[in-house]
C-alpha cells in the first residue's frame, strides 16, 4: 500500500513538473518567435521599418535582427546616451522602470529568447558546473561601464558594438548570411564577438544561463527592481521547513527559504514546484 | 515582506515603505513614458531603424 502511494505520488510530481515546464517553454517559445515575427528579414538581409519598431521590447531582443519587429531597451537607452540632442530617454527609462516594478525579472525567465536559447544549450547531456558567486557582479560593472560611460564616451553603443552576443547571433550573423553588403562590410571586430557569442554558448552547455549571471546590463537593471515589483515571490514562514530542497534546485543559486525575491531570482517557479510543503507561492499584489 | 530574522516576525514599517516606492514608481514611469512620447522619443527610434 505505501508502495502504491510512493509511485503515485512520484507520477503526481513529474506531471506537476512537466505541466510546469510546458507553461513556461511554450511561453518563451511564443515570445522568442512573436517578438521576431518578420520573417521575411531574414530572406532578404534586412532589417523590419515599420512602426512598432518604436515600441521596446522589456527583454533582450536586438533591433537589428532581420526579424525584430520593436526595440531593444538596451540599445535603445544607449542610442539616446550617445545622441547629441536627447542624451536622456525619458521614455526608455520610464519603460524599463514600469516593467521593473510590475515584473522584475520574471521577464527573464518567461520572456526573453536569449534566456530560452541558453536553457535549451544547458539540456545537452554533459558535466554541469556552477558559476562563482562573484561573478554576479560583473553585470553591473558591465552595466555601467559598457552601456553609459563608454557610449557616452565614444558616443557609440558600446556595449552592442563591442560585446553584445544576442545582436551578434540574432543580427550580425544572420545578415551576413544574408546580405551580401553586410558580409563584405565585416572585419576582426565582428570575428571577435563571433567568438565571444561561441564561447557563451559552449559555457551555456556546462552553466546554467551564463549571460544572464554575468553580463546581462538588462538582468542587471530589472534586479534592482525584484525586491518591491508587484509579482513577486512569498514564502508561508508557518509552513517552510527550512530543508533547503529550493535552494539545492535553483539553478540561479537563490536560498529561496531565507531571500524569496532576490536580486538573482529570474521566476522560473522551479522553486515552487519542488517545495514539498508548497510554502512558496508567487503573488500580484501593491501591498504586502 | 521582511522578516526579523530572529523571530520570523514581520516588520511593518519596511512593509508599509516598499508599498509606497511601488506606488511612487509605478506613477514616475508612466509619466517618463508620457514626457517621452510628447518629446517624440519613440520617432528617433524608428528613425534609427529607417536609417540602418
Amino acid at each position: 500500500m505505501r508502495r502504491d502511494w510512493v509511485i503515485l505520488k512520484g507520477r503526481c510530481d513529474n506531471l506537476k513538473k512537466l505541466r510546469y515546464l510546458l507553461n513556461r517553454r511554450v511561453i518563451q517559445v511564443l515570445s522568442a518567435i512573436g517578438s521576431n515575427s518578420y520573417f521575411k528579414g531574414f530572406i532578404d538581409g534586412k532589417i523590419y521599418t515599420g512602426n512598432s519598431k518604436k515600441v521596446c521590447v522589456p527583454f533582450m531582443n536586438c533591433y537589428s535582427c532581420p526579424g525584430a519587429r520593436m526595440g531593444c531597451p538596451i540599445g535603445s537607452l544607449q542610442a539616446f546616451l550617445y545622441s547629441a540632442k536627447h542624451k536622456v530617454s525619458y521614455y526608455v527609462i520610464g519603460f524599463l522602470t514600469l516593467i521593473g516594478v510590475t515584473m522584475g525579472r520574471f521577464v527573464c525567465g518567461y520572456l526573453c529568447p536569449f534566456g530560452l536559447i541558453q536553457e535549451l544549450l544547458y539540456k545537452i547531456p554533459s558535466p554541469k558546473l556552477k558559476i562563482p558567486e562573484r561573478l554576479k557582479y560583473f553585470k553591473y560593472v558591465f552595466l555601467i561601464l559598457f552601456v553609459v560611460l563608454l557610449t557616452v564616451i565614444w558616443r557609440g553603443p558600446a556595449f552592442c558594438k563591442y560585446m553584445c552576443p544576442v545582436g551578434t547571433l540574432e543580427a550580425g550573423i544572420p545578415l551576413s548570411i544574408a546580405n551580401s553588403s553586410i558580409r563584405a562590410a565585416t572585419g576582426n571586430l565582428f570575428l571577435l564577438k563571433v567568438l565571444l557569442t561561441v564561447i557563451i554558448m559552449l559555457l551555456s552547455i556546462i552553466t546554467f544561463r551564463p549571460f544572464c549571471k554575468v553580463i546581462c546590463p538588462l538582468g542587471a537593471i530589472l534586479a534592482f527592481f525584484n525586491t518591491i515589483s508587484i509579482y513577486r515571490y512569498e514564502v508561508d514562514k508557518s509552513k517552510c521547513t527550512s530543508c533547503g530542497l529550493c535552494h539545492r534546485k535553483c539553478k540561479m543559486n537563490v536560498k529561496v527559504y531565507e531571500n524569496p525575491n532576490s536580486l538573482e531570482c529570474i521566476r522560473c517557479g522551479e522553486c515552487k514546484e519542488v517545495c514539498p510543503t508548497n510554502a512558496i507561492k508567487s503573488v500580484i499584489k501593491i501591498k504586502e | 515582506m521582511i522578516y526579523n530574522i530572529y523571530y520570523g516576525e514581520r516588520v511593518k514599517g519596511d512593509d508599509s515603505l516598499k508599498k509606497v516606492i511601488r506606488i511612487a514608481l509605478l506613477i514616475i514611469s508612466v509619466v517618463m513614458i508620457s514626457i517621452g512620447i510628447n518629446r517624440g522619443e519613440t520617432l528617433v527610434l524608428l528613425n534609427k531603424a529607417i536609417r540602418v
